[in-house]
This record gives structure tokens, C-alpha cells and sequence, in this order.
């Protein structure tokens, strides 16, 4: 919660700041502004501590595209006019997904 | 009741013959019983004092009992006619339940019953006892011996006794107004009839005014139960029955159980069949006016003429042969319309109809094309064979070139080599292992499902669908730099794949295009060959499913052998909305489309293998491949292999193809 009220509070409209929209079915949603420099493990870690989930059965995704801890938020595949104030990127989130037999 | 008045000798009683030893224990148990003197008449009593004659109006009831319950039929049946009123004074018992029972048998209370039923099976225990002694004397078992004979009957007797005491309770309560409804009045006015028949009512039924009486008390609730267990099983048929039927689809054996008339049934399809025959005759019907109509009437006449009879009587010969149903072909030539087929006289020959239409029309085809070839030479024959046996040759080795590569199979080996045991070894066994990709990433506590038995989750599954993708796309990248042939050959061409995220599927099933229209951005959808889409079912079952786009189908993959409509039906759906996305607007004509599902697939043979099969479903779905070449044996090995090829980020080819 804390690294999320430090991001709030540090948010000026700049260009370096992406905001982030997180939604899923069965999930809150919840939009955070990031640096484009800071690790997608820290909007991971903040969101599973607001939706109450541990990090290792969450599975977030921008676009199909499965995302990493380690990944920083500009190493996402997106381009500048794809969002702006109105329209932030869209993180998917999903619960894990298990299967042996019906 | 002469029987019952008689002073009863010692002989009379059935004690008379048994061991003195059990006679006394007989007097004893009666002698015990608080109630038996209510048993015994008074006047009986006074008449007899010994021990043998105190009980010995059982015994004359057990000796002469036929006798004496004739009597008491033959009583019931004069008051019953005569309608009498009360019977002797003499005779009405003195009990405090008291109905009219005029053949002297009073019902019994609960306790003198089992009294009775006790005695009965005393008498039942003897009965055993002499057969045994019989036995093992080694007598002839087929004939009963004098003593058994007589504990037989002495059964019979108490047997009917017993009976009959039951049977004038159940009266008496009727007559008490133990019954309600309809059967109340009648039960009271043959309270006497009825209590006084019991006994005699069930081998002698023909005399007594007995009636069959409502079951009341436990007997109620015994045949309520009786009638409960009769319609279950009864329904329980019933359902059995319809349930063959609708297996078998025979009308006879859906109609058994019901009130219809089998016969009718069974001519309902020939009545169908004739139906038919009269449409397709009234379809030629038609079609030959019109052709008449065209043609002129002028052309009919003449064939009329020629033929000697009408022609709408050769029209349809109604031979047995013409009854049978024409063939789809026959119908597909017979109908052509008029122009398709002129025929000599521009008038449709009548032996040309019917059955014999199409094959006289092919005939008649192929002499008018006969006519415009011109007559071969020889030489010209000979150059035309060899060049035709050149060309099968040609085919045959190219069919047999295309099997070779098609029908190459992997030969899965029971285990890993030994480095790669080793190293599988070391991936489970490392509990901070983690290891990503772009687009996947795999922890100990997913890799470690691989290990054995385990169900596998998204990350596996995802992780090997982002494998599949960076061989596709090296491909791409191969191809474009040294051509079509760098994709590989066969079954190993690899098909410009693209594997969709496990999350996809529920993504657009939940929420529509709109959540995944961004998910293709980077390709064009409709350049590639197969979109692979890896399903999860109800977070249990792991599927495969997949758009060949180059085939024009799509396909459903589960290992559990469940081809499912609404798979096909979504991957549709999205197919067309994702072609109005990337191609402004335009709708896909996904008519010619077909859902595909293959008959022979490896099914898995346990509850926790499908994520596997869903992987290797993915892996060959990214090559040219016709079929499947693993199975559920190959699980085991398969299962490590994932997990190695997800160690090195890299899809591997370990096995001989052969």
C-alpha cells in the first residue's frame, strides 16, 4: 500500500508517467500511475496486496503477452499514443488456471 | 357345535401321543398364560377337569378342526342368507372386544396370538426334530413317518387358527367402525357375517360371507409398502424399456409398454416411403409437362403413335423395381432440367424414364461425343497409352513420396538420455528454480507439476505456447532470408504458428473482443497458418483447440475425446470479429468453414495427463502435421522432456523419426 500512496503522491503530469489500469474478472480494479523506469514486480506486489492474493497464483498480462517481475514498465510493447489521461494501458489480470480432467 | 360339545377323551387330545414330558410342558405354558382360561369355553371347562381334557378343546379344534370350521361356514353362510340375527347366547364369547362371532372363535388378543405362534413353532421345532431322527435312522425321507404326519396337521390347524383369529380381529374392528367411507356401511352390515366366516374363509372361501376387507394397522402399511415397491419397479421397467427404445430407435420396443397398437406402428415407414414415391412421381409429372409444353404437342403425338400406348402410362412404370427409392445419383441426373440432356427427338424417350433414365442419358452422351472424335490411329493409340502410364507412374511415386513424409512418426523412448535424467533431476529438486521467457516464466512450484502424476497450471502450458511462438516467428525470419524451404519438410515444415495465452480463451468468452482485440496487434491474423488456442475448462481440463486458417477449419483437440459445439462456436465468433477488426470492417464469408474434429486422437487413460496432451496437441498443431504420434504411454517421458525444453527456453528434437 505504501509503495502505491508514495506513487500517488509523487504523480505530476509528466511524460515519464504511464498510468495503469488493472482489471480482470474476479479482480478489483485499480489504476496506479508508474515511472517507466520502475519494475512491473512493484505494481504486482501493490496490487496483490489490495486484491489479497499471493503474487505466485496472479498472472498479469498487457496484450496477451504474459508479464514479468523483472520486466520494467517500458520494456511493455506499446506506443506513446496508445493511452493517454482518459485512456490508460490495460493490464489483464487472471487467477491461476490448473487442469487434469474434467 | 357337536364337535365342541362331545366330552373329549384323552385320545382326542394331540398331546395324547407325545411324551409325557412334553405334555406337561404344554399344560404349563397354558396354565401360565394369564389369559388362557378366556380361551377355553366355561362350559367345556366344567365338563373336563384332568389335565389332558383342559386343553383338550384345542385339541378337538387341531383334531376335528376341518370338521368343525365347515360347521362354522355352514353357519355363516345360513345367517348370511337367512339374516338371522345375534347366534346363541351360549356362544358369545365373554370377551371385552366382543362382535358378534357366531361360530364360536373369538379374535384373540396380541397376547394369546403369540401364544398361539408359539405353539405353532414348538410344533414346528418337533416336526424338525423327527426328520433329523428320521434321517439319521436312515428312513425313507419321500414318506413322512405316522408322527410327522400328525405334527402336520396339527400345524395346518393351529396354522388356520391363527388365521382365522386374525382375520375376525380385522372384522371386528371393521364392525367397531374401524372403516370409514364407502366400505364402512357394508363392513357393518356384514359385521356378522364377516366376523363369524373367519377361519373358514381360507379353505373354504366358497361358503363364508367373506369379503376382502381394506387393509388396516401394520397390514396397511404392509401393502402400502407392497404397492409402493410394485410401482417403483413397474415405473422402474417402464424407464428401462423407453430408455432401449430410445437406444435401439425400435418403434416396437419404445411402444411395448404402452397402449398402442404395434401393427399401426409398424407401417408408418412404408407409408413414409409411398409418400416419397408419390412426391418424386408428381416431380416428373411436372417436369414432362413442362417439357411437352416446350416442346410441342406435336413431337408427343408421334411418340404416342410410336409407342402404341399413352405415354403418361410409360412415364412411371410401376413395376416393383420403380417402387424402390431412386438413388441420389439417379435423382441428381433425372432432374438437370430439360436442356441439359436433349434427347433425339427433343422428346424424352419413355424407356429413358424411370430407374433406366440416367444410364440410357450417359449412353446417349457418349455416342453424340463419340461422333464429333475422329477415329484414332494406331500410332497415335500407342503414344496415348505410354504417355498415361507415365503420368500413373509420375502419381504413385509422388503419393508414395508424400506418405513417407506425412506418416513420419517420433519414436518416443521410455526415458531421457541420461545428462537430460540428471539435469530434470536437478530442476526438481531446486526449490528457488525460476526460469522466464518472453511471454512465459516457470517457478519451482509449477515446474515441479511435471515431475509426476500432477495436474499441470497455466504457466506450463503458457510457457511452452510461447516456446512454439519463437520457433514460428525464427522461422518467419529464416524464411525470409533463405526461402520457402528453411520452414523444414513433411511433418517437420513449421507452420507460421501463432499460440495464444491460456487467458485468452475466457478473456473473450467473459468479456468480449473488445479485452482481446489487442492481442494480435503485431501480425496479421489472416497471413498466418493456425492461431492456436489453449483452452481451460471450469479451472479442471486443460483442451487444445485451434483456427487453421490455411485449411479453412477449426479444430478441437481434447484428449478426453468430447467434441464440444460452443468450442467451435466461439472460435467462429471471434474469427469474425477479429477479421471486421483487421480488415476494416469486412465481414468473413466463414460459410465453407468447417469444425474439425479427428476421430482417431490419443486420448489420455487417467485424470491428470490432459495438460500434457494440451502441450503436445500445441506443439505438433505448430508443424504440417496429419495426425498425432504420441500416446499415454509416451506421458511419462513427455512430461520431463517439457520439462527440460522449458529449462532451456527452447523447443527440442530428441527423438528419431522414423
Amino acid at each position: 500500500m505504501s509503495d502505491q500512496e508514495q506513487e500517488r503522491t509523487e504523480v505530476k503530469p509528466e511524460s515519464q508517467h504511464i498510468a495503469l489500469k488493472i482489471q480482470g474478472s474476479g479482480f478489483p480494479e485499480l489504476v496506479i500511475k508508474v515511472k517507466r523506469t520502475t519494475k512491473l514486480s512493484k505494481m504486482m506486489n501493490a496490487y496483490c496486496d489490495r486484491a489479497g492474493k499471493s503474487l505466485s497464483e496472479v498472472r498479469f498480462m498487457f496484450e496477451g503477452d504474459k508479464l514479468r517481475p523483472e520486466q520494467l514498465v517500458q520494456d511493455l510493447d506499446f506506443d506513446d499514443g496508445d493511452f493517454d489521461e482518459e485512456n490508460p494501458l490495460v493490464i489483464d489480470v487472471a487467477q491461476e488456471a490448473v487442469g487434469g480432467s474434467l | 357345535m357337536p364337535a365342541l360339545k362331545r366330552p373329549l377323551s384323552a385320545h382326542d387330545s394331540p398331546d395324547a401321543h407325545r411324551s409325557p414330558d412334553y405334555r406337561a410342558d404344554a399344560v404349563v405354558l397354558r396354565g401360565a398364560s394369564p389369559s388362557s382360561n378366556k380361551r377355553v369355553r366355561r362350559d367345556d371347562i366344567e365338563q373336563d377337569s384332568s389335565p389332558a381334557t383342559w386343553v383338550a378343546p384345542w385339541g378337538a379344534l387341531f383334531t376335528q378342526g376341518f370338521d368343525f370350521i365347515k360347521e362354522a361356514a355352514k353357519s355363516a353362510y345360513n345367517l348370511a342368507t337367512t339374516s338371522t340375527s345375534l347366534p346363541h347366547p351360549a356362544q358369545q364369547p365373554t370377551r371385552r372386544l366382543s362382535a358378534p362371532t357366531a361360530n364360536g372363535i373369538s379374535p384373540l388378543s396380541r397376547r394369546e396370538l403369540k401364544q398361539l405362534k408359539l405353539e405353532l413353532k414348538k410344533l414346528k421345532d418337533e416336526l424338525v426334530w423327527h426328520r433329523m431322527e428320521a434321517r439319521a435312522r436312515g428312513d425313507d425321507m419321500s414318506k413322512d413317518s405316522p408322527e410327522v404326519f400328525d405334527l402336520k396337521q396339527q400345524m395346518d390347524a393351529l396354522k388356520l387358527r391363527i388365521e382365522g383369529a386374525q382375520r375376525a380381529k380385522h372384522s371386528q374392528l371393521a364392525a367397531n367402525g374401524g372403516l370409514f367411507g364407502p366400505d364402512a356401511n357394508s363392513a357393518r352390515a356384514m359385521g356378522g357375517s364377516n366376523g363369524l366366516s373367519n377361519g373358514a374363509s381360507g379353505t373354504l372361501g366358497l361358503l363364508g360371507g367373506y369379503q376382502r376387507k381394506k387393509p388396516m394397522g401394520s397390514d396397511k402399511h404392509k401393502a402400502d409398502l407392497a404397492n409402493r415397491d410394485r410401482a417403483t419397479v413397474e415405473e422402474l421397467r417402464r424407464d428401462a424399456q423407453l430408455r432401449k427404445a430410445a437406444s435401439t430407435n425400435d418403434v416396437r420396443t419404445r411402444y411395448r409398454g404402452l397402449e398402442f397398437d404395434v401393427d399401426d406402428e409398424e407401417e408408418a415407414p412404408e407409408a413414409e416411403d409411398a409418400l416419397e414415391e408419390r412426391v418424386y412421381r408428381q416431380k416428373n409429372e411436372q417436369m414432362l409437362k413442362q417439357e411437352d409444353a416446350k416442346l410441342g404437342s406435336k413431337h408427343i403425338k408421334l411418340h404416342r403413335a410410336r409407342a402404341g400406348e399413352t405415354a403418361r402410362q410409360h412415364r412411371i412404370p410401376l413395376t416393383t423395381s420403380s417402387l424402390v427409392r431412386p438413388s441420389a445419383l439417379d435423382r441428381s441426373l433425372f432432374f438437370p432440367g430439360p436442356s441439359a440432356y436433349p434427347t433425339k427427338n427433343g422428346v424424352v424417350p419413355s424407356t429413358q424414364l424411370g430407374r433406366s433414365a440416367s444410364s440410357s442419358r450417359l449412353e446417349y452422351a457418349l455416342r453424340q461425343a463419340k461422333k464429333t472424335v475422329e477415329e484414332p490411329t494406331r500410332e497415335a493409340l500407342e503414344k496415348y497409352e505410354q504417355m498415361r502410364k507415365e503420368l500413373k507412374e509420375l502419381d504413385e511415386k509422388a503419393d508414395l513420396e508424400l506418405e513417407e513424409v506425412k506418416q513420419k512418426k517420433r519414436q518416443f523412448p521410455k526415458a531421457l538420455s541420461a545428462e537430460h535424467q540428471a539435469r530434470a533431476k536437478a530442476i526438481f529438486a531446486d526449490r528457488a528454480y525460476d526460469v522466464s521467457m518472453k511471454g512465459g516464466s516457470a517457478a519451482h512450484r509449477d515446474i515441479i507439476r511435471l515431475e509426476k502424476r500432477t495436474w499441470l497450471n497455466d504457466e506450463i502450458v503458457n510457457f511452452y505456447g510461447a516456446m512454439i511462438n519463437a520457433r514460428s516467428d525464427e522461422a518467419d525470419k529464416r524464411e525470409a532470408k533463405e526461402g520457402p524451404k528453411a520452414r523444414g519438410e513433411g511433418v517437420k515444415r513449421l507452420r507460421k504458428a501463432f499460440c495464444f495465452n491460456t487467458h485468452f480463451w475466457n478473456m473473450f468468452g467473459d468479456h468480449g473482443f473488445s479485452r482481446v482485440k489487442r492481442w494480435t496487434k503485431r501480425f496479421d491474423t489472416f497471413e498466418k497458418d493456425i492461431i492456436i488456442v489453449p483452452i481451460n475448462h471450469n479451472n479442471s481440463h486443460w483442451v487444445c483447440a485451434a483456427v487453421n486458417i490455411a485449411l479453412k477449419r477449426f479444430e478441437y483437440y481434447d484428449s478426453l475425446g468430447n467434441p464440444s459445439a460452443f468450442v467451435y462456436d466461439r472460435l467462429r465468433r471471434w474469427l469474425a470479429e477479429e477479421h471486421k477488426s483487421k480488415k476494416g470492417g469486412k465481414e468473413i464469408d466463414l460459410s465453407e468453414w468447417e469444425n474439425f474434429w479427428m476421430e482417431d486422437l490419443p486420448l489420455q487413460a487417467n485424470a491428470d495427463d490432459c495438460g500434457v496432451f494440451t502441450c503436445m496437441f500445441m506443439e505438433s498443431l505448430s508443424r504440417d502435421v496429419d495426425g498425432f504420434d504420441f500416446e499415454q504411454k509416451n506421458m511419462p517421458y513427455l512430461r520431463h522432456r517439457i520439462a527440460i525444453e522449458i529449462d532451456q527456453q527452447k523447443l527440442l528434437d530428441l527423438e528419431p523419426w522414423a
